[in-house]
């Protein structure tokens, strides 16, 4: 019966999920539609002829009625087929395609830093409510969150690459299990991940201390639990729930702090590609890319929603998602 | 509970006792100090360009150095303030206009009107602030109104959901009924007895999401999405300054560090009230 | 005088909260298989009282040094916390009056009465499953497969007290506190469940302290009541006097107003007392009830009363009995 109740309710994640995929296409396809100006004349520039004009128009299927130009674009879509970049003539899903895992490869390893950092942190700073150590954790913390991604990128290259000299500053290595690739991606999985582990920290903190004010915890050392074995039985699992729904917000912006970052790092992933087509205006590569952002955060956000049905047995019998 | 311009004179006096909340109105007055008086502070007009004096290290002649055009670095941190600020305030004020009564009518009204509101709402509440501000840089061009509107946009739905909440809290109370049966408006309701409830939290969102939209500014300025080159931008600064890092690291660091100071006293402040008020909502 | 041993003996308990005094020396006694019913106003200390006999204080409270609490015979105040984790939960169990957030919301309800289990007798496995077994059938949980693998949401209100008191049961008590176990719950599943304290009472031969803000609920169940008001025991008698011959008046007064007692019909009006529980630490020099009492005179404001003997085991902290009062 439990069981029945947590099959069709991540079943139904991952129907919505899916279907604000889809709508999130439809609304970027709309939308580019409507940016103002003619996007053949932007890519042919100043000087043209008429026949190249209307060669890209046809092309681009750009003289076609509204419609029609969707349903040729949606089934395109349902075969990952998302055009071609005006700028390289590349085929803009087999570039976004070779990129996703350098940024998926980056937004792990921050989440690898964020993550046991800033739980843990907040943790420690719970337990010690109101000691000096507290104290200095909410002063970290603040500032923490108060740094933007590339100031702490562009300090951390400044300290650790081009003063001392510990790793490298800009560049990439491809993929292998070798200090080379990794070198280059400590510090950028750093400069993501600080924020976000100060970020954690807070929550963790806040959701324990209300935690630690339940009546089950009271009740757990009335039964002869020591706080320390309270706080692991009991603390914590029922601390984390509710952070765990914002981490799955939070990977929203570290996708964003990605694009930052790869553009500082200099890192060939997804975000710089998006930048760079936004700058050239390169409409299929901006409609790719904001596909693929948001296929990120809608999975990671259903990866998050999932965790919280195991976590949280008393959303199993509801079928409608927690309130966050 | 504040339900009244008394209970709002109260509020502030308890607010003031906080050390943390004095220490932080103290900073955010030196940043509104700087920002506006940037033009008397100011050594040097932000734009004067010297090109003999291109990365000239700090000293006497300039106190934070010159960048890659040999303006002042100081002259135009002093200046980006400004940007920042107004577009900081002024999405949050949107935001705050546009999602608390949303949020409280939803919650106070219910029904259809409720799920519509939001199903808008859940859906514009992952998005990172990049997409949105690509999206209307793409439809609106280059421009402050651009950059606004894709702050707004990331900020509104946290406060019609925390208005929801709160509505829904509140619209259970017998004293709404008795006001409703004496032929109060819907209107009326909300202004006298819903909308006042809502206003702790969303003074504590308000100091969190004015942080949140300065950092989020700068970094759109970094990535060249935010406003256009000859305004004087803390994150435009920084990017434009990366490439002379090695070389003139005071280029980067000004900026940056000005952008930490202003989030800084915004978050210090959210915290301080946050720790008054007692509010157990979590923003960021 | 009880001739049975003494389980409890608190001597003299006094708590303050940043100074000021919640509990103004409490002194009680419980004696093997008695049931002793703590009965005041909301906001009187008796839950503080539960407390404080495990070392369970909240932040910012303390012990005054001179209290003492001897569970038999060995003094817990200034115990090691090791020890008094022992006492937790096994030789004293506590129940409260919430049990649906008194439980882990997200563990089993089976897998934490095992936490005490394996706590206090070290059983794990197989063993302690059959222990836990027997557990829940004794306290009426017969469907114990299901009650186990459930989480608390998932059971009744009285279900979920029931498996509170397995829980409180499991370390092998020699004494239950039962703060409020009622209040939350319905009358008739309150009934059971006082039904059920009753029957463990006698079978395992545990001392009960009983704690309410009911006197309906204290009434037939108690040995002996100890009426409570602003941190300190008023009165003190067995339970049939307190209801036919209570001398307090505010003892007398709580009696008035409580329907269901002292002959009240549902037509007679319920007699409120008037007034309020004075603030904790409110330069108190005298009796606490003076302010509402009826019978107050000026010396009441200056004295806090000693404890009077009034009859057999029935004392009273009233200055009318203390100094004679001829009326």
């Amino acid at each position: 019966m439990a069981h029945h109740g947590l099959l069709i309710s991540s079943g139904l994640r991952v129907a919505t999920a899916g279907g604000t995929l889809l709508a999130v296409a439809a609304i970027v396809f709309i939308l580019m539609r409507f940016v103002p100006g003619d996007p053949v004349l932007n890519w042919l520039g100043t000087s043209y002829e008429k026949a190249d004009y209307d060669r890209l128009r046809a092309l681009y299927g750009l003289d076609l009625p509204l419609l029609q130009q969707f349903m040729i674009w949606f089934v395109n879509l349902l075969q990952g087929e998302l055009g071609y970049s005006v700028l390289t003539q590349l085929s803009v899903s087999e570039e976004l395609w070779r990129r996703l895992p350098t940024t998926l490869e980056l937004i792990l390893l921050a989440l690898a830093v964020a993550l046991p950092l800033g739980i843990g942190s907040g943790i420690w700073a719970a337990w010690r409510y109101g000691k000096m150590a507290d104290h200095a954790v909410l002063t970290a913390t603040l500032l923490g969150i108060s740094l933007p991604e590339f100031f702490v990128g562009a300090i951390l290259m400044l300290g650790l690459a081009l003063q001392w000299r510990i790793f490298p500053a800009t560049g990439f290595e491809p993929f292998s299990w070798s200090t080379e690739h990794f070198a280059h991606m400590v510090l950028p999985a750093l400069a993501l991940g600080l924020p976000r582990a100060a970020v954690i920290c807070r929550l963790m903190r806040g959701s324990l201390l209300e935690v630690f004010g339940r009546p089950y915890v009271r009740a757990s050392l009335a039964k002869g639990l020591s706080r320390k074995m309270t706080l692991f039985a009991h603390g914590i699992r029922n601390a984390l729930i509710p952070v765990v729904t914002v981490i799955g917000l939070q990977v929203g912006y570290l996708v964003a702090g990605a694009v930052v970052v790869e553009k500082l790092f200099v890192i060939p992933g997804v975000g710089a590609y998006g930048l760079n087509a936004v700058t050239a205006r390169d409409y299929p590569s901006i409609q790719g890319f904001i596909l693929v952002v948001a296929a990120i955060f809608l999975i990671a956000n259903l990866i998050v929603d999932l965790l919280y049905l195991w976590l949280d047995p008393r959303i199993r019998t509801s079928a409608r998602g927690p309130s966050r | 509970m504040s339900a009244s311009r008394a209970g709002r004179a109260s509020t502030a006096q308890r607010a003031w006792q906080s050390a943390k909340v004095r220490y932080s109105c103290l900073l955010i007055l030196v940043l509104l100090l700087i920002t506006l008086g940037a033009g008397w502070l100011s050594p040097y007009p932000y734009d004067e360009i010297d090109a003999a004096a291109t990365f000239s290290a700090p000293g006497q002649r300039y106190l934070i150095g010159a960048d890659a055009l040999g303006r002042d670095v100081l002259s135009r941190t002093l200046h980006g303030g400004r940007m920042s600020l107004v577009v900081g305030l002024l999405a949050t004020l949107v935001a705050v206009l546009v999602g608390v009564p949303l949020g409280a009518l939803a919650g106070y009204l219910g029904g259809r009107i409720d799920w519509l509101i939001s199903r808008v709402v859940d859906l514009l509440l992952p998005f990172p602030v990049i997409l949105l501000a690509i999206i209307t840089k793409m439809l609106l061009g280059d421009g402050l109104v651009s950059v606004v509107l894709a702050l707004s946009l990331v900020l509104t739905p946290f406060f019609a959901r925390m208005a929801r909440a709160k509505a829904l809290s509140v619209a259970q109370l017998p004293f709404i009924e008795a006001a409703q049966g004496s032929g109060l408006g819907t209107g009326r309701i909300m202004w006298l007895h819903v909308l006042p409830h809502c206003f702790q939290p969303v003074l504590i969102m308000a100091t969190l999401s004015v942080a949140f939209a300065i950092l989020a500014e700068a970094s759109l300025s970094f990535l060249g999405l935010g406003l256009p080159p000859p305004a004087p931008s803390w994150g435009g600064d920084l990017q434009a300054s990366m490439s002379a890092f090695q070389l003139a690291p005071w280029t980067v660091l000004a900026p940056g560090c000005a952008i930490t100071f202003a989030v800084l006293a915004f978050n210090f402040l959210g915290d301080g009230l946050r720790d008054v008020f007692d509010v157990g909502e979590r923003f960021l | 005088m009880n001739t049975k041993q003494a389980v409890l003996v608190v001597d003299d308990l006094a708590v303050d909260i940043r100074g000021a005094a919640v509990l103004g020396g409490v002194s009680l006694a419980i004696h093997q298989g008695e049931a002793l019913g703590l009965v005041g106003e909301s906001g009187c200390g008796k839950s503080m009282t539960a407390l404080a006999i495990l070392g369970l204080l909240p932040r910012g409270a303390q012990m005054r040094s001179d209290s003492s609490i001897r569970l038999q015979g060995a003094e817990l105040v200034g115990a090691s916390e090791q020890a008094l984790c022992k006492v937790r939960g096994g030789a004293v169990g506590l129940i409260f009056q919430e049990p649906g957030a008194c439980l882990d919301p997200v563990m089993r309800v089976g897998r934490q009465i095992g936490e005490a289990l394996q706590l206090h007798r070290g059983l794990r496995g197989a063993a302690q499953q059959a222990v836990l077994r027997d557990l829940l059938v004794e306290v009426g949980l017969n469907d114990t497969d299901r009650v186990a693998r459930a989480y608390p949401h998932e059971l009744s209100g009285g279900m979920q007290q029931r498996a509170m008191i397995a829980m409180a049961l499991a370390g092998e008590p020699v004494l239950l506190i039962a703060d409020e176990p009622t209040t939350a719950l319905d009358a008739r599943i309150a009934s059971q469940i006082l039904d059920l304290l009753d029957r463990l009472r006698r079978d395992r031969g545990l001392a009960l302290l009983l704690i309410s803000h009911d006197l309906a609920v204290i009434g037939g169940r108690c040995d002996r009541v100890l009426v409570m008001y602003a941190g300190r025991a008023v009165e003190s008698a067995p339970a049939t006097q307190v209801f036919d011959a209570a001398r307090h008046p505010y003892t007398t007064a709580l009696i008035a107003a409580s329907p269901g007692l002292a002959g009240v019909t549902p037509k007679s009006p319920l007699r409120d007392i008037p007034g309020q529980l004075p603030a904790p630490g409110g330069g108190r020099d005298g009796c606490a009830f003076a302010e509402r009492c009826t019978l107050a005179r000026s010396s009441c404001g200056h004295r806090v009363p000693a404890w009077t003997p009034v009859a057999a085991e029935h004392a009273v902290r009233c200055l009318q009995y203390e100094e004679g009062w001829s009326c």
